[in-house]
């Protein structure tokens, strides 16, 4: 029973856009209703996943195998860890919101509800493959309906370039990475992650194969200087695409980090520390100043996900479970928070059409729930205590400074300059002179908008208050992937037969 | 002709008296606000649609002279090898510290 929770989770959402998808494009009302209650169905399913997982547990969990292609020992096999577990359930909780956030504005509503329930699945089939090459094939096939949300549903002509942008940089970066499933492939004769990890790679092939697997990770985080495509990518794509891509897709890159590059390539995990180091550093502190300098609200936002992304990166690098561990609750806290904002600026764009920062302003007096809800996502972003990304930037920078205490010291200006943008902006649209001159009808939070939100600021609320019940299930996963690195985990906790001693 | 012309302006000056004050009507928020989204009226100024069309699109005005190679020397190439540098020493130090064999990274096998 417990073995079919995760085809059904993939499932579900697929059925469900096959069924709207035979439904008259018509009866607007009917996909809607239809779309959210699915995807509403899947966020529970995934929390009865959080609710049976065994946080004790080191072994991958509610695995599901089915051959896919025997003959090449490529088998179907899904599972979960505690790394994964809470990208299952993000992803099924944010669908759901985007789907509210597209109620209105949205014109083709079919094709916007499948696109989404088909992004829903593929996302959690990316989670959960415990194949590489179906992983791969997973990892790739995401970017389809993106690219359709999109450059169908985004907002300007520039919307088209922003879609190849984001196609062509990310299957770039991806065809070195499938050259590298091919050498694995040829040199062990499986594919299976779990086999994987017991396979043993010379100095050389690890050098190579994790430089084949960061050209395809890093274009996903996005890390400097291959980026480019995201502010972009954001800028053009609907609110809810950018909810999606902020939320899941950019974890997609650090994921690949935690459950492929780390696990299987130590060595060269090691061997290029410093570099990922040095290229995260530089981007956290080159996007918050560039994001100063932004115009654009949801450029602002996405330059802002960079800086944040690569604190993950940082994160992740220091090798250390309290570096590892706040890394993934800053993702966590990103999947949160960033979409959140993304979510107000859609409240704005829905509103005017416009995301230049010049013509709003003075909105705390004309919308003063809208701006309640800004600013408390505005403090998210800047990691204010009480909030979830708190915990995971104080953890990540003491995983840092353990492992390296000048790249922690000049992550921690990024702090400081993410402070600065994230106040700088908040004020410009919240406070400021009224500018009647170009906006001069107003129109708070509608009862839709602020139920979309109630959600979001409680998990913030809960992950920055009560991170424990998030730590709990990550522990016993994180030590036993920092177990190749021969470093005891700080608190002196060993695992013993898979568990938690 | 040109009395036509003063009519004309006379009509107009007396329409923008005659009408509300921006400002006024941004106040009464109770004839002002909406219950629901829509497309709400926003008034394009050319100077900010310039303005921001100038940020967005940096690479038409870029252009490659001795400025702009000296910064992107300075900020792409000098400085991430200094912090590499720095980033690669500490691990090392901290190693030599510790008593460990010192670990290769890549661009430094010493």
């Amino acid at each position: 029973m417990v073995s079919y929770l995760l085809p059904s989770l993939i499932l579900l959402p697929l059925v469900g856009s096959v069924i709207l998808f035979f439904v008259p494009s018509s009866s607007v009302k009917t996909i809607r209703v239809g779309g959210l209650l699915i995807s509403s169905a899947t966020f529970m399913l995934s929390l009865l996943a959080w609710v049976f997982f065994d946080p004790s547990s080191t072994k991958f969990q509610f695995v599901y195998e089915a051959p896919w292609l025997g003959t090449s020992n490529i088998y179907l096999i899904l599972g979960i860890d505690g790394i994964s577990l809470f990208f299952v359930v993000l992803s099924a909780f944010l669908i759901p919101l985007c789907l509210l956030a597209g109620w209105e504005s949205i014109e083709r509503q079919k094709e916007y509800v499948i696109a989404f329930l088909v992004l829903e699945a593929l996302m959690i089939a990316v989670f959960c493959l415990l194949d590489l090459f179906l992983f791969y094939v997973f990892f790739e096939s995401v970017l389809i309906p993106m690219f359709f949300i999109i450059g169908i549903f985004g907002s300007r002509e520039r919307k088209i370039r922003a879609a190849y942008q984001f196609f062509l940089y990310t299957l770039l970066g991806s065809v070195l990475m499938l050259l590298g499933v091919l050498m694995i492939y040829s040199q062990t004769g499986t594919t299976q992650v779990e086999l994987l990890y017991a396979a043993e790679f010379s100095e050389m092939a690890q050098i190579i194969l994790w430089l084949s697997f960061f050209a395809s990770f890093a274009v996903k985080v996005p890390m400097l200087p291959v980026h480019i495509w995201l502010p972009e990518a954001h800028v053009e794509a609907p609110t809810a695409g950018s909810v999606i891509l902020a939320g899941i897709l950019l974890k997609l890159g650090t994921y690949g980090f935690l459950r492929f590059s780390i696990p299987l390539f130590p060595d060269a995990s090691l061997y290029f520390t410093p570099l990922v180091f040095t290229m995260s550093v530089i981007a956290v502190i080159y996007a918050s100043l560039t994001t100063v300098r932004q115009v654009d609200l949801k450029k602002i936002i996405a330059y802002s996900s960079v800086a944040h992304m690569n604190f993950v990166t940082l994160g992740l690098f220091s090798l250390n479970p309290l570096g590892v561990e706040g890394s993934i609750l800053l993702m966590l806290s990103h999947g949160l928070v960033s979409p959140g904002l993304f979510l107000c600026v859609g409240v704005m764009y829905d509103r005017y059409k416009t995301r230049l920062l010049r013509y709003y302003g003075g909105s705390v007096h004309t919308m003063p729930i809208f701006s309640a809800v800004f600013l408390f996502f505005t403090m998210g972003n800047i990691s204010l205590p009480g909030t979830s990304s708190f915990v995971g930037e104080f953890m990540v920078l003491s995983g840092t400074f353990v492992s390296n205490p000048f790249i922690c010291f000049l992550a921690a200006t990024g702090m400081v300059l993410g402070a600065a943008y994230s106040l700088w902006l908040y004020n410009r649209v919240a406070f400021g002179a009224f500018k009647p001159h170009f906006i001069s009808t107003y129109s708070d939070l509608n009862r839709r908008e602020f139920y979309i939100f109630v959600p979001l600021i409680g998990a913030v609320l809960w992950m920055g208050i009560y991170p424990e019940v998030f730590l709990d299930e990550i522990h016993a996963s994180v030590y036993n992937l920092l177990e190749n690195f021969s470093r005891p985990p700080i608190d002196g906790s060993l695992v013993v037969d898979g568990k938690i001693s | 002709m040109a009395a036509s012309g003063r009519w004309i302006g006379a009509l107009r000056s007396l329409g923008r008296s005659l009408g509300q004050p921006a400002r006024q009507q941004a106040a009464d928020l109770s004839n002002t606000q909406r219950r629901h989204v829509g497309n709400l009226p926003v008034k394009p100024n050319s100077y900010v649609e310039d303005w921001a069309h100038k940020r967005e699109n940096v690479e038409l005005t870029f252009r490659f002279d001795a400025k702009t190679l000296a910064i992107l020397g300075t900020a792409g190439i000098v400085t991430p090898y200094l912090i590499y540098q720095v980033c690669v020493t500490e691990f090392q130090t901290k190693q030599q510290k510790a008593g460990v064999p010192v670990k290769k990274y890549w661009g430094r096998d010493d």
